[in-house]
């Protein structure tokens, strides 16, 4: 009697958890008519209350998660959840023992890959205070985005924000010197990136839009190994993607960007780019953030015509690469 | 989905049935009770309250609550009434059942 009772309770609870505010009085109510109308009736089976409680989960969880079912990357998920909740109901004895050990594999990894993150967990080698990535919410793609249309970022730049919007994509270039080519990562960044996100520069400038050549800044570590570490290598040349570009900076040891390593970084013309973009703020005075976010969302409302649109930050150190993405 | 497009599931059908023969309307436990009987299937008023509300958003159902219960904090029970989208879907339901049960009957029923 006592196990029935606590059974109940805990589905009771975790349906409690599960069913939207709106619903769950009228929820709750039914489970109680339904066991007193029993009552009265004279029917003694005590499980019932608590096969009635948990027959209510599925649909808690569907009202609670209106889209998971409908979407189509996530349906096969919600199905094998169903399948799974048969399974533990016709075979429960077996289920639970397979899924004992998938438990404890799955704590036990997660906790070995805590501890080698902690342990070599390493940040961007930049200066985070008050730097922050834009995330934008849509009803029409309900996940955050990190990487917006270069279309957003031109609004961006022409709304006179309280923060100047800066911005950086990153993919594979293919990069020749005297003595080998490669394919390494390269950064390509918004003309005024450098001074925003205050990249470090062991010598040189950051690259502008302005020489006769285009501009290219090189790693610490690139610089060290395929250019020999040569102290006099600004205002040498340098062939990305079959252009000649003149190298004007190296940027100090350590730092590794906001996307990961990248090899070579050239700057790109905001008013000609069509591609992704993450777009970067630096705030620093109180209430620049608010203010922009506000006015990001309106401009995005504006511009694809959803009205449902939020803009929120994530930090430098939200986006550090553990020693595991780095790795793989 | 508009409520016009939508294809009711076993539960839901069953439900709007219940109501229908409820009178046009009800709250969730007598539905739930009167389904499972004509069925012989166990049934969850707390699920079918759920799937009423549900059927509710999508312009199937009206609903209104009642007096509150004679009892210590007693709230009032909801009453669902079928809509003439509800009607409308049910009678077409059964047309496609029936449509394809047609020429079955014999073979099935023995």
């Amino acid at each position: 009697m006592r196990l029935v009772r606590l059974t109940e309770r805990l589905i009771r609870a975790s349906l409690c958890l599960l069913v939207p505010r709106r619903d769950r009085d009228g929820v709750m109510a039914s489970l109680d008519e339904a066991a007193a109308r029993r009552t009265e009736r004279g029917d003694g089976d005590e499980w019932r209350n608590v096969r009635d409680a948990a027959r209510a989960l599925p649909q808690a969880l569907r009202a609670r998660l209106p889209h998971v079912g409908s979407r189509p990357r996530l349906a096969p998920v919600f199905g094998e959840l169903v399948s799974a909740a048969r399974r533990l109901r016709r075979r429960p004895g077996p289920t639970l023992v397979v899924t004992a050990i998938l438990a404890l594999g799955t704590v036990t990894g997660t906790a070995a890959y805590g501890l080698f993150d902690v342990v070599t967990r390493t940040n961007s080698g930049l200066d985070g205070d008050g730097l922050r990535i834009l995330r934008v919410r849509t009803s029409r793609a309900p996940a955050p985005r990190e990487r917006h249309p270069a279309e957003l970022f031109r609004s961006l730049r022409a709304a006179n924000l309280p923060a100047a919007p800066v911005a950086s994509t990153h993919g594979e270039v293919i990069v020749r010197t005297d003595d080998a080519t490669t394919s390494e990562w390269g950064a390509l960044v918004s003309p005024d990136y450098f001074e925003v996100v205050r990249v470090p520069l062991l010598v040189g400038r950051a690259p502008t839009l302005d020489g006769p050549l285009p501009e290219v800044v090189v790693s610490h570590a690139f610089w060290r190994q395929r250019l020999g570490g040569d102290p006099e290598i600004v205002g040498t040349r340098l062939n990305v993607e079959g252009d000649e570009h003149r190298i004007v900076g190296v940027i100090s040891a350590g730092v590794r960007g906001l996307q990961g390593h990248a090899a070579v970084w050239r700057t790109f013309d905001p008013a000609r780019v069509d591609f992704a973009l993450r777009v970067l703020f630096r705030f620093s005075e109180a209430g620049q953030e608010g203010e922009t976010l506000a006015r990001v969302s309106a401009l995005e409302r504006e511009r694809t015509g959803v009205e449902e649109v939020s803009a929120s930050v994530l930090t430098a150190d939200d986006l550090s690469l553990t020693a595991f993405e780095r790795v793989t | 989905m508009s409520a016009a497009d939508k294809s009711l599931g076993p539960l839901e059908e069953r439900l709007l049935l219940a109501l229908m023969h409820l009178g046009g309307e009800s709250y969730a436990v007598p539905a739930a009770e009167l389904v499972e009987e004509r069925t012989g299937r166990e049934v969850s008023p707390a699920s079918s309250y759920m799937v009423l509300r549900r059927l509710e958003r999508a312009g199937l159902l009206r609903s209104r609550v009642g007096d509150p219960l004679p009892e210590p904090g007693g709230r009032g029970r909801r009453y669902f009434e079928l809509t003439p989208r509800a009607e409308a879907l049910l009678r077409r339901a059964r047309r496609e059942s029936l449509e394809m049960w047609r020429g079955l009957e014999a073979r099935l029923d023995g």
